[in-house]
């Protein structure tokens, strides 16, 4: 997994997997990059084929953590090009709403 | 007069449904497939009708059973694959019988609903959804014991118990023995077939949940086919495995293997 900040938005990429077995790492290495100025977390989840509750929660719990942190408003959470599959997870847990879900075509929903 | 049933084998564009039942056996509105066709051919006057089952022949069989339940004495004959209707006149038919329902009845292919050719049932999942909500309003027929139209376009089926928090969208089906919890909003254009569990706080719109199928605590199914722990969106074709059963699962079990090795012994008591 690969963290990068650019001008308040703090980029994930080359996560492979999102669900129980690896939600620790990916809450921890997350956690430890949220900054009090971060506007937006892109994560990057093309490489995943398989999402979990777990996962879900993960992200939930990142997202959670970064508007408790964060100083100036609230802090967007991008999923960018999650596979059909992935996406319907978020869509049956209603995450849809919470999130932005960018697919591969890079059309927000 | 006699006639001859095909059944459809597995079709790669509704492959997941195939997992389920055989396609001829799966329910759409609380009633199999052959179902509907064998009251077709009982009202064209048919009385003997042969039946080719290309997929899992002994849930066919389990289907139709003798067929009296129709008044129809039903063969079912086992294939490796499907035939087309002139395989199947070849097959089955002898030349000089006359007694048979003349073409094209005499030999159909159940990849649709009855008097519906133009909703091919198989040819996607969004297709598959689009010719069961147009059944939708010929359903309700009056030998289904305890379908009542509770307002327009919502049809709920016996035994069926829903919160008086829910709300009804129409056009919706609620077939027989389904729950639905309290803050549920349903429809329209939904399906709920037959002892689906539809637990509180739940969005569906555009879908269809299959048999027995649990859908949990404040989900959201939008242009979906939920069937046991299976998702699939209709629109994107996308298919999910759902892996947690408290957003949506079976709930019947599978039937369990190597049930007879397993029976108790029989000991002889003197």
């Amino acid at each position: 997994m690969e963290i990068q900040r650019q001008n308040g938005t703090l980029c994930v990429r080359g996560l492979r997997d999102l669900s129980a077995a690896s939600t620790q790492v990916f809450r921890e290495e997350i956690g430890a990059a949220l900054a009090p100025d971060l506007k937006r977390i892109e994560i990057d989840l093309s490489q995943i084929g398989f999402v979990d509750s777990a996962g879900v929660g993960a992200l939930v719990a990142v997202y959670r953590t970064a508007n408790e942190k964060n100083l100036n408003g609230g802090v967007t959470l991008r999923l960018m090009n999650p596979r059909p599959a992935v996406q319907q997870m978020f869509e049956l847990t209603r995450l849809h709403h919470v999130f932005q879900i960018v697919p591969a075509d890079n059309s927000p929903k | 007069m006699k006639a001859l049933l095909i059944c459809p084998v597995k079709r790669k564009p509704v492959a997941t449904l195939a997992e389920h039942a055989p396609l001829a056996v799966l329910p759409i509105l609380g009633k199999a497939l052959i179902e509907y066709w064998l009251e077709y051919l009982v009202a064209l006057g048919a009385r003997d009708i042969c039946i080719s089952a290309g997929d899992r022949y002994e849930d066919v069989l389990a289907c139709v059973s003798d067929g009296a339940r129709w008044g129809l004495r039903i063969t079912v004959f086992p294939e490796i694959r499907e035939l087309s209707s002139a395989e199947a006149r070849a097959k089955y038919r002898d030349a000089g019988d006359s007694n048979w329902l003349p073409a094209p009845h005499d030999a159909l292919l159940m990849d649709h609903l009855p008097s519906q050719p133009e909703f091919p049932l198989f040819a996607s999942y969004a297709a598959w959804f689009a010719a069961a909500t147009n059944w939708l309003p010929r359903a309700a027929t009056p030998d289904r014991i305890g379908v009542r139209e509770i307002k327009p376009g919502v049809w709920v089926g016996q035994r069926t118990r829903v919160a008086a928090s829910a709300e009804l969208r129409a056009p919706c089906w609620l077939g027989e023995y389904v729950y639905i919890g309290g803050d549920t909003i349903i429809g329209p254009n939904v399906i709920l077939e037959n002892k689906a569990f539809v637990d509180h706080g739940v969005t569906v719109a555009d879908s269809l949940v299959g048999p027995e199928t649990f859908v949990g605590a404040f989900t959201e199914i939008h242009n979906s086919i939920a069937w046991g722990s299976t998702l699939v969106n209709w629109k994107r074709e996308s298919c999910l495995k759902v892996p947690d059963a408290f957003l949506l699962c079976p709930l019947k079990s599978p039937a369990p293997l190597f049930t007879s090795a397993f029976q108790p012994l029989e000991v002889e008591t003197p």
